[in-house]
């Protein structure tokens, strides 16, 4: 059993380290009969926003050398829909789950978290703030206290992953629970179509930066989770050792399904 | 929905630039349909890093048949690169495939791509069912044609080549309004414009475009995962949002709009 927020007074209590990174599961479990998601941890959900964003228009994907960039521009039907159509959803999975929120205007995220906590049989047992890129401490500040304002629920923070120290500060200054390391850079590079596409790029190269990142942030007094690149149970015992509490997997999902569980239950 | 190793049983060229692959595992074929397809692991972590979508045609419970022709993805360049004997990593069915309702007597298939099992699957189908069956190809040229003495007799052919060197000389869509006017059911495999034109002349010549009557396949050519977790595809529809990895790739083109479409 490990605790990824120690200092709240509910806890996050996970049976494994190994979690499913926002992006990866949807807002549930399309992998069906593909994964046995009781491995996981955890599972992160999709971006879930107060109103519905449609995302960018196509296309939104090209493959790059050992890697890809998508983006899908935080799509998704709004917290309502959302919890229509997947909170029941949620009761039944046999992991923990945890809802991503995207940095968004702090009134939105207040409502957002608030509808989410007190949602009738709300089994969520946390919630991810997602950095942009161009954060300022500020703006991280003000976006942890829009989420604790209404929810008694534990919040991580999902830095970018090359973060600078001052927004990993400002995290735990406004006592985010623990730190996720991290979104993954943007990348931008031309589709076979010859439209230029910029969004997040995943890689199993960026298992360095996350390594990196772990160990300028491992002085702070707070789990850190690690996400990126991380393919092989290797990789998971690389972080672990360099200080990890827990382990996000991102593209081994889409890459190898199998891989992904076969990595969990070696935890 | 099952993640798998097939097994590569045979490799034959059926035509200069043109070869049929057969994969073999448990399961494989069964509950597949015409539409539906596999994503296949085609290289490493650092060479084609996503998987490959495959449009299968479905031989037996633990048989598929792919179609391939040389392609410059390396992913693809990969496959074709493939022996009797070696092993694919593979996950399907995916997807939503085409219909084939009872009540079809005259069905018509579209293609101004290269063939491949989408439309061979749902040709054999039909044959069986013993409904009538056009499937009318277009194609820059003859080399580019599927060979097409291995369809089943039964089958009439509609060939149309934009240098006039096989069949019909130039598009496809000189030959639409007559066919469209006989079918009751009409699957596309091909690019926005045909499905734009079969669209427009629908509309044309049954005075409407209703639902269940039309229906193309929609493939961005890559998904990054192919089971409706990613949202890579998403395309605008009719009715909102759709995903063309769970919610198709087959749809009924009465529902989308094209325009702005890369296909």
């Amino acid at each position: 059993m490990i605790e990824l927020a120690p200092q709240h007074k509910v806890g996050l209590s996970l049976t494994n380290p190994i979690m499913i990174a926002s992006g990866f599961a949807g807002y549930g479990n399309p992998y069906k009969s593909l994964l046995d998601m009781s491995a996981f941890g955890a599972v992160v959900t999709q971006s879930i926003t107060l109103r519905p964003r449609r995302g960018p228009a196509q296309p939104r994907l090209v493959e790059t050398s050992g890697g890809f960039i998508l983006n899908s521009g935080q799509q998704n039907p709004g917290v309502k829909k959302v919890l229509h159509g997947y909170g029941k959803q949620w009761a039944k999975l046999p992991t923990t789950v945890i809802a991503h929120l995207p940095a968004d205007d702090p009134a939105d995220l207040t409502r957002t978290a608030r509808a989410l906590f007190n949602a009738q049989g709300s089994v969520l047992a946390g919630f991810e703030l997602g950095l942009p890129p161009q954060a300022t401490p500020y703006e991280v500040e003000q976006w942890i206290r829009a989420i604790q304002q209404n929810s008694e629920l534990p919040v991580l923070v999902k830095l970018p992953l090359n973060a600078p120290l001052d927004l990993a500060e400002a995290a735990a200054y406004a006592y985010a629970d623990s730190l996720v390391l991290g979104s993954p850079p943007w990348g931008a590079a031309l589709s076979p179509q010859q439209t230029m596409i910029s969004g997040p790029l995943y890689s199993p190269a960026l298992l360095s930066i996350a390594t990196h990142s772990l160990q300028q942030l491992i002085h702070l007094d707070l789990p850190l989770i690690a996400a990126g690149g991380i393919h092989t149970e290797q990789d998971v015992n690389i972080l672990l050792s360099a200080g990890a509490t827990a382990i996000q997997l991102d593209s081994v999902l889409f890459v190898d399904p199998q891989a992904a569980e076969t990595v969990a239950q070696a935890f | 929905m099952i993640q798998t190793k097939a097994i590569v049983t045979k490799k034959e060229s059926i035509a200069p630039a043109w070869w049929q692959i057969t994969l073999s595992a448990p399961s494989l074929g069964v509950n597949l349909q015409p539409g539906q397809f596999f994503q296949v692991r085609c290289g490493s972590l650092f060479n084609s890093y996503l998987r490959r979508s495959i449009f299968p045609q479905r031989l037996a419970d633990d048989s598929i048949a792919l179609l391939l022709w040389p392609s410059p993805d390396p992913g693809l360049a990969w496959l074709l690169a493939r022996q009797e004997g070696d092993t694919l990593d593979i996950i399907g069915p995916l997807g939503r495939g085409f219909p084939l309702p009872d009540s079809t007597q005259n069905l018509l298939l579209v293609s101004d791509v290269p063939l491949s099992g989408v439309l061979l699957g749902q040709l054999h189908q039909a044959i069986e069912a013993n409904y009538a069956v056009t499937l009318a190809l277009e194609a820059h040229r003859a080399a580019g044609l599927y060979p097409t003495r291995h369809l089943p007799p039964a089958v009439e052919l509609q060939i149309t080549t934009r240098d006039g060197s096989h069949g019909h000389h130039g598009p496809i869509a000189a030959l639409l309004p007559e066919l469209l006017h006989w079918a009751d059911l009409v699957c596309a495999v091909g690019s926005s414009t045909l499905y734009h034109t079969l669209q427009q002349q629908s509309k044309t010549i049954r005075i409407t475009l209703q639902s269940g009557y039309l229906y193309g396949l929609i493939s961005p050519g890559l998904f990054a995962c192919g089971w409706g977790a990613c949202l890579g595809c998403t395309i605008e529809t009719e009715r909102g949002l759709k995903l063309p990895c769970l919610d198709g790739p087959v749809f009924d083109l009465s529902t989308l709009t094209l325009e702005g479409m890369s296909l």
